[in-house]
């Protein structure tokens, strides 16, 4: 349904631009992510990048390529799924040492070092949680800018504009 | 020479809101509280903390990038007339208990870089700087603090964050199934 795909969004310069950084963005994210408990950073803030990677991408690209990319339905799978996981590692503390949100790996195998296998429990906090942001951040994103209010009949009506092309004329 | 420096950021900060106030047009006023969220990301990485910092400013560019989308299209509503009386002497009273409150704590704030903990040996934040390497083994005190000793605090920032994504897509979702035909008639149209 969606037509003239390749006059959607920004100009040439900005789409050869945002395809060179693009990867190098998500692998900052991905960084950020799992190193977050060695270095400054956490899940929070990876989560974050990741939002803006496809966010960024929405606005250079028109709001197709990314959803054929990344979904709706997918994001709000993402999502769930993630705050499921964070609750089901929280519980896991106490099958194993009787405690709500304990750090039971670090007990087990305790791991005093800098080195990225360390820490018990917290990189794997790290990782759903930067999932979880990212997707709720993107999903955000889309109701906003997926959702638009139109005249119909007088009648002012809220309309899905996911399947037809809006973006043409109103990009940037 | 830090101090001055973030005195300096501060009084910009103040400069910037007061302009997103007063400014007619939306799109500028969107603009200024950029420029105050991106002083409070340079603030955070001169008292040391960085990772705070990269956060700040990445929540900042997407903050503005939802604002302009959602401001940019509507139209600017003004509000004129006299403020009403009564609202007015509340509102100057509440600003001069919080300046007197604020001005008394500013008095019994501590020396920079010497934090109030060290006056209190017992305290919790003592126990986590001292302990929080041993303990969770994680060298990042704050991921050791929010995800192992403050862990159902993040649990409950979670749901506040799940409860306010998931409402509004409750509010934006399209119209009910008995009234999609009308929404068809319009993509016909189209």
């Amino acid at each position: 349904m969606i037509k003239n795909e390749k006059k959607q969004g920004m100009s040439l310069i900005v789409k050869n631009t945002v395809r060179s950084v693009n990867g190098l963005i998500f692998l900052f994210g991905i960084y950020l992510t799992l190193y977050g408990h060695t270095t400054p950073a956490s899940g929070f803030s990876g989560g974050i990048v990741f939002a803006c990677v496809f966010i960024l991408m929405t606005l250079t690209f028109g709001k197709g390529t990314v959803l054929r990319m990344l979904g709706k339905t997918t994001a709000y799978i993402l999502n769930c799924t993630a705050a499921l996981l964070f609750l089901l590692i929280a519980a896991l503390g106490i099958a194993f040492s009787g405690f709500f949100f304990d750090n039971f790996l670090e007990k087990m195998y305790p791991t005093i070092s800098f080195k990225f296998f360390s820490a018990g429990v917290i990189p794997f906090y790290n990782i759903v949680i930067s999932l979880y942001i990212g997707a709720g951040f993107f999903m955000l994103f889309i109701i906003l800018s997926v959702r638009r209010v139109v005249d119909v009949e007088g009648k002012r009506l809220l309309v899905s504009t996911e399947f037809f092309d809006t973006m043409e004329g109103e990009s940037g | 020479m830090i101090e001055a420096l973030i005195s300096m950021l501060l009084v910009f900060m103040i400069i910037a809101a007061t302009i997103a106030l007063e400014m007619t047009d939306l799109l500028s006023a969107v603009i200024s509280i950029g420029a105050v969220g991106i002083v409070v990301s340079i603030c955070f990485l001169l008292v040391g903390a960085p990772d705070i910092a990269s956060t700040q400013l990445v929540v900042e560019v997407l903050t503005i990038v939802i604002l302009i989308r959602a401001t940019i299209r509507h139209d600017l509503v003004t509000i004129d007339g006299d403020r009403e009386f009564f609202g007015l002497t509340v509102t100057i009273a509440l600003l001069l208990v919080f300046f007197i409150f604020g001005l008394k704590a500013f008095w019994n704030l501590p020396e920079f870089g010497v934090p109030a903990i060290s006056e209190f040996p017992d305290a919790a934040s003592n126990h986590y700087l001292l302990k929080g390497f041993e303990e969770t083994g994680s060298r990042n005190i704050l991921a050791a603090i929010i995800f192992d000793y403050r862990g159902v605090d993040t649990f409950a920032q979670l749901c506040a964050l799940f409860a306010g994504i998931w409402g509004a897509f409750a509010i934006m979702r399209v119209q009910s199934k008995k009234k999609k035909k009308k929404e068809d008639l319009y993509h016909d149209k189209k």
